[in-house]
């Protein structure tokens, strides 16, 4: 049973990834992670939210992006969806191996890896685009930041 | 959003201090401005002063490894100083020292345990 979550709906301008960062590290704030893990989040939220923007809606401010962000104890999960071309190729986009300028996307899903403790993603061309990500705050993890 | 501050020139090299987040908005105007700088020194070194930069993702990397790359090609170099903590973590994964010299914030300066700029 979620402690506590939000529901964000907002156009795909490029300034509105800050606000999703924003929303969500502060959500996760009540849950015991440390700075660290907050600044993690922050850019595991950043690169969903940009992929969405830049090549769900390949760079169209009409489309919508949602994040939804639930908290349940100590376990923060995330939903970032948008309704835009969507991936016929999950498994090679999430392939971290730079191809050209093209890398973008496999690096920012390199990065949502590395910093939340699952992702998953459901895409396929027309039907859009949702990457699910989860992180659990760590007892102690507050006591480190003193350190 | 990011900002470029004042490019301080010295012998062989220019400082320029960046302020904000490196994400999706800074991307194009700050590109433009730091091959403005790179284009009116063209013997120099690039330093970028990042201690008012709290915040980098991938979009960010992007933009530094282009300018990176270009000054590559020119046979010039590109260093980070001043880095804080979150954004040298993000450098660091990326490879970046591998590549480039990257100075962290020194530890006595800044609020850097605090939860500030979420």
């Amino acid at each position: 049973m979620d402690t506590n979550f939000f529901v964000l709906e907002f156009p795909s301008h490029s300034q509105n990834v800050g606000l999703a960062r924003l929303a969500a590290a502060i959500l996760a704030s009540e849950a015991g992670f440390s700075v660290e893990d907050l600044e993690e989040i922050k850019v595991a939220v950043s690169e969903a939210v940009t992929n969405a923007i830049v090549h769900g809606y390949e760079g169209r401010t009409n489309g919508v992006v949602r994040l939804e962000a639930r908290l349940a104890g100590n376990r923060l999960r995330l939903l970032v969806r948008d309704d835009g071309v969507g991936m016929a190729d999950v498994a090679r986009a999430l392939d971290p191996v730079p191809a050209g300028d093209a890398d973008h996307v496999g690096l920012g899903f390199a990065f949502m890896r590395a910093f939340m403790d699952e992702v998953e993603v459901e895409s396929s061309p027309g039907a859009g685009t949702s990457v699910h990500m989860e992180k659990v705050a760590q007892v102690g993890d507050l006591a480190r930041d003193r350190q | 959003m990011a900002r470029m501050g004042r490019p301080e020139a010295g012998p062989g090299r220019v400082v320029i201090p960046l302020a904000g987040t490196l994400d999706l908005t800074s991307l194009k105007g700050l590109r433009d401005e730091l091959d403005d700088v790179i284009d009116r020194f063209p013997h120099s070194d690039l330093v970028l002063e990042l201690s008012g930069v709290d915040f980098i993702d991938s979009s960010g990397l992007g933009l530094l490894l282009g300018r990176f790359r270009r000054l590559d090609g020119l046979g010039r170099s590109l260093k980070l100083i001043g880095v804080r903590a979150p954004v040298e973590k993000v450098l660091r994964l990326s490879g970046f020292h591998g590549i480039m010299d990257v100075e962290p914030l020194p530890r006595a300066s800044g609020p850097e345990g605090k939860p500030m700029g979420l």
